[in-house]
């Protein structure tokens, strides 16, 4: 229990003083580590974090160093707790003044001055509609904080801490797993939004250096020794000031080049703000800007997006998941055909009579599950198999059911039924017995999760998915979309029932003409149709470009510790794209534009699933993934919604003939990827100089060379055949070695994590290399960018291949600066060569 | 011509000579201290329940006070500051009286009121903030008893003389 306190407080420490982390000296460094008997530490970096810091992404999440000086766990004994506070106390001690009086006011105001426009525009009459006074009582309340702090700087510090730990408890494990500066961030965002404006932080501080000799005075921070504490005070007393304005002054002007305030506090102590004159600064957008900026940070540019590994979730480490892995690691297979004849009489039923029902059961979290809960599509298919395997069990004890049933769809995440209902049958009768199979189902599957204790191992998540019975949801239709539409409505009620479509008739069709509302209130945006952020289809109505769905299909929520921050992150990606500023309220209207389509997206069908064995591949592999599916499926059903705006005779009708157009939109993308397979199995026979045969599943396609490894020229024939076809940036082609350098046979899972590696790379040079001012998204459809990638135990050698369009100077410049970019050098990957063909 | 430059010249140099840098500021009998270069603290031995303080900023000049809305606009700023003082170790904050003054050139906006310490202890404020051109100036007397009167209230306005600081 004490030490449990003792973390919260050393938690609230780093809360509130999260510049210590990185203004630690070596000395100082030392004061927070502890005996690592038993290597503590580093089952603290490899478990516990990946339990407390399983929401925070890679870019903002703190390394395993930076994890080291920042938190106790209840493996260290009494000593280790009390040594690891006194070395933190010691080096908050050193940072508390530099950190009070330079950083966080400077922080808080640029980020008051964000929020308040954002409240301007975001916000209802209400508490933040009104801003007069904001300032005064910034002032006000910092003289009253004086005042007590000054009184009993120990009351206030406890109150403040308590409250603190009250208010933001929950999300303090989340502040904790970033590094310093997305922490310093976080946290004064979240102060300088909800609680005050700048200078209250400016000024708790009171004047900093002066509540820190207090508190010293007071011995409350005793172990860093008064006269080590007055000789920071003195240093930091003596140093040359800016005053507050000229510092904002100056970093606003920095602020405009794409530099943060990391940045700039950076140079100030490098000394090098003055290096380069500020007439002659370049964006850091620009190539120019860029190594500007590496001047004068010292920072080698990486580009942010570059993906680390995900780390192995802590759940999926535990025995008991290993355990629930292996009872059910076993997929159930229906009879062979299944889908497709499923699929075949849902084509019959829509010109035969008879009343049908359809159920649709699917597992809404996977995605979240994958992510973010066990970082492990094995433990996830692992879940899914268990509740189909219960469910199938079930419907197949039940003889009525069954008698009906005619049809039977699985996929990996959704299990889907045909009810052929007989004259004379009560089809209420059959839609409970359906309801009463799903809750049985989930119930059980719920039980045995808790059993097996894998839901107990599930840290508490504000997300709801902590219910377990929530994940599977059900929906019942008189197709197989209905059933589907009723599945995902099914999100919002959430109450372990079966959902029907009739319920949700309404509602739906409401949602479908709010959609289109909010398109036509966006095709009325003259600035997104003149810089092509919208672009008009050859029915005369606006929506939003390829490119802009690519921008929003890649930026999700979810990676963003605010909505700002997500906000942000589009208007950054699409004035580079676009060169257009686009403001807060647009960007929201695109961003729930797209969000509400992709929400209503028809269910997607496969005849069957196969599954590709990499063990096989004896000569490396050769991987396939068709790029834009997912923006031309969107895009299309986006079309479709705008041409379906007929009247029907009721609210049924309308619904189905909408989704019906959608379902024809996606139909469509299905078979441009067909042809592109095609092309793509061409391509290769052609290099094999006999028929080659790469096995695809959905989007994904892998061919293994049959009796050699292919060489270079093999590779590049290839490359350059896929470039003469019509789109050749459709085709996200990696080579993969089968063997590592010395021989040794690379396993099959990380021969599949290898391949996602070299797609990544692909992703993000082309990320790099396309936008305003770089290769226009026109041009990009001229050529095809392939990975030639040799790993070895880490890392690698990457190769570029690049075919279909002649590149300038300029262009080459910025292609090899964007491959470099895209490597983890410290994860021991490096460049090849780059072929241009 | 020349007597109206003369003039000129002369009033500003007057006005020049006669302003006051905020950071020479001193109140008779009671000791000053710069806790930042926009901040000043005085205390009094005699009067060891108030303390003052004295703080400059800027000021968002699009959303200014004004009469009409005088009573809403106060009752937001006393939720924002009932807002950042709780985390602050206050409560029961209150803006007890508020007056608005816009008829000279440089408009002031006083208020009283009161709030609860981390100790229990109720605390009683006075605040006058001073609008120049860019910069407010804000007078608070933070007491642990009484409040000055109104008089004692008008000779610390008088000895600051807001009107004679160079703020802009």
């Amino acid at each position: 229990m004490i030490t449990k306190k003792i973390l919260i407080f050393i938690l609230i420490i780093h809360l509130l003083l999260p510049s210590l982390a990185f203004s630690f000296s070596v000395e100082d460094v030392s004061g927070c580590h502890t005996k690592k008997e038993n290597e503590t530490f580093t089952r603290l970096c490899h478990n516990v974090d990946d339990i407390i810091c399983k929401n925070v992404p890679d870019k903002t999440r703190r390394s395993c160093e930076e994890n080291d000086k920042t938190i106790i766990h209840a493996g260290m004994n009494a000593n280790e707790v009390y040594d690891f506070a006194k070395g933190c106390l010691k080096s908050a001690a050193h940072s508390f003044i530099s950190f009070f009086t330079e950083f966080l006011p400077e922080l808080c105001k640029a980020i008051w001055d964000i929020s308040k426009s954002v409240y301007k525009t975001a916000t209802s009459p209400g508490f933040f509609n009104s801003l007069k006074g904001a300032y005064e009582s910034a002032r006000s309340v910092a003289a009253d904080t004086y005042e007590a702090i000054h009184k009993n700087p120990g009351a206030f510090f406890n109150n403040i801490w308590t409250k603190i730990t009250d208010a933001v408890g929950p999300m303090v494990a989340n502040y904790d797993c970033m590094n310093p500066q997305a922490k310093v961030e976080k946290i004064c965002g979240f102060i300088s939004e909800w609680i005050m404006p700048p200078a209250i932080l400016a000024k708790i501080i009171v004047g900093g250096s002066k509540a820190t000799k207090e508190l010293v005075e007071l011995s409350l921070i005793a172990k860093v020794g008064k006269s080590k504490a007055s000789e920071i005070i003195s240093a930091h007393e003596n140093a040359p000031k800016l005053t507050l304005k000229e510092y904002q002054a100056l970093f606003k002007q920095f602020k405009l080049l794409g530099y943060t305030l990391e940045d700039f506090k950076l140079m100030k102590q490098r000394g090098t703000l003055n290096a380069i004159e500020l007439g002659k600064l370049k964006p850091i957008t620009t190539d120019e800007g860029l190594l500007q900026y590496e001047r004068l940070t010292g920072k080698v540019v990486k580009k942010e997006n570059t993906l680390k590994p995900v780390a192995k979730s802590a759940v999926a480490a535990s025995p008991e998941l290993i355990a629930y892995k292996d009872r059910y690691g076993k997929e159930l297979h229906l009879k062979p055909g299944a889908n497709s004849e499923f699929m075949r009489l849902m084509e019959e039923d829509t010109k035969a009579q008879g009343r049908k029902i359809y159920f649709d059961v699917e597992n809404s979290v996977q995605k979240t599950l994958n992510d973010t809960v066990f970082v492990d599509k094995h433990a996830v298919d692992a879940i899914n198999n268990s509740f189909f395997e219960k469910f199938n069990s079930n419907l197949r004890g039940n003889k009525e059911l069954m008698g009906r049933l005619e049809g039977e769809y699985k996929d990996y995440k959704s299990y889907r039924l045909r009810l052929n209902l007989q004259p004379g049958d009560d089809a209420k009768k059959y839609e409970q017995m359906l309801a009463d199979l799903y809750k049985k189902t989930n119930n059980e599957f719920s039980e045995d999760l808790a059993k097996r204790k894998i839901a107990e191992k599930i840290p508490p998540r504000n997300d709801g998915l902590n219910t377990t019975t929530d994940w599977f949801l059900a929906g019942a239709g008189d197709n197989a979309i209905d059933a589907n539409m009723a599945a995902r409505a099914a999100r919002e009620t959430k109450n372990n029932q079966l959902s029907f479509f009739r319920d949700h008739t309404t509602k739906l069709n409401d949602e479908l003409s709010n959609i289109e509302k909010l398109r036509d209130g966006l095709s009325s945006n003259k600035v997104l149709l003149d810089s092509k952020v919208m672009e008009t289809t050859s029915s005369g109505k606006a929506l939003p470009s390829k490119a802009m769905l690519n921008i929003l299909r890649k930026t999700k929520p979810s990676e963003f510790a605010t909505p700002e921050e997500y906000i942000a992150k589009i208007r950054s990606k699409s004035k580079n794209t676009f060169g257009v500023n686009l403001d807060d309220d647009t960007i929201i209207s695109l961003t729930n534009y797209f969000k509400k389509v992709d929400a209503v997206s028809p269910p997607m069908f496969a005849a069957e699933r196969t599954i590709i064995n990499l063990d096989q591949a004896k000569h490396g592999i050769v991987s396939i993934d068709f790029a834009g599916v997912g923006v031309d499926n969107i895009y299309n059903q986006m079309k479709a919604l705008t041409e379906s705006q007929l009247k029907y005779p009721n609210p049924e009708t309308a619904l189905r003939e909408r989704f019906k157009r959608m379902k024809e939109g996606i139909d469509q993308v299905s078979i441009e990827m067909n042809h592109a397979k095609e092309t793509f199995s061409a391509s290769v026979s052609k290099v094999e100089g006999k028929k080659g045969a790469p096995q695809f599943s959905g989007d994904d396609g892998i061919y293994m060379p049959l009796d050699k490894a292919w060489t270079e020229k093999d590779k590049i024939e290839l490359v350059k055949g896929l470039a003469k076809s019509e789109d050749p940036s459709k085709f996200r082609v990696t080579f993969v070695e089968s063997h590592y350098p010395n021989g040794e046979i690379i396993p099959s899972s990380e021969r599949s994590k290898r391949i996602v590696r070299a797609e990544t790379v692909e992703k993000d040079i082309r990320a790099q290399i396309i936008g305003l001012e770089k290769i226009t998204d026109e041009e990009a459809k001229k050529f095809i960018t392939a990975i030639d990638y040799a790993p070895s135990t880490t890392g690698g050698v990457f190769n570029l291949f690049i075919s279909g369009k002649d590149f300038s100077p300029e262009e080459i410049r910025l292609i090899k600066k964007s491959i470099e970019n895209s490597l983890s050098k410290d994860q021991g990957e490096s460049l090849g060569k780059i072929i241009f063909k | 011509m020349r007597i109206a430059l003369f003039l000129f010249f002369l009033v500003t140099y007057l006005s020049l000579a006669q302003s006051a840098e905020f950071s020479t500021l001193s109140l008779k009998n009671w000791k000053k201290e710069e806790l930042a270069h926009d901040h000043l603290r005085f205390t009094n031995s005699q009067k060891k329940e108030i303390v003052i303080h004295l703080q400059v900023d800027s000021y968002d000049k699009e959303h200014f006070w004004n009469e009409k809305t005088l009573a809403r606009d106060i009752a937001d700023m006393a939720r924002l500051r009932k807002g950042m003082s709780f985390f602050l170790g206050t409560a029961d904050y209150q803006i007890e009286t508020y007056k608005l003054e816009t008829k000279t050139s440089r408009p002031e906006l006083s208020l009283t009121g009161s709030y609860k310490r981390i100790d229990g202890l109720l605390i009683r404020f006075a605040e006058i903030n001073f609008y120049y051109q860019e910069h407010f100036l804000q007078l608070k007397i933070v007491s642990e008893g009484k409040l000055p009167s109104n008089k004692e209230l008008e000779e610390i306005i008088k000895e600051i003389n807001p009107s004679s600081l160079a703020m802009d």
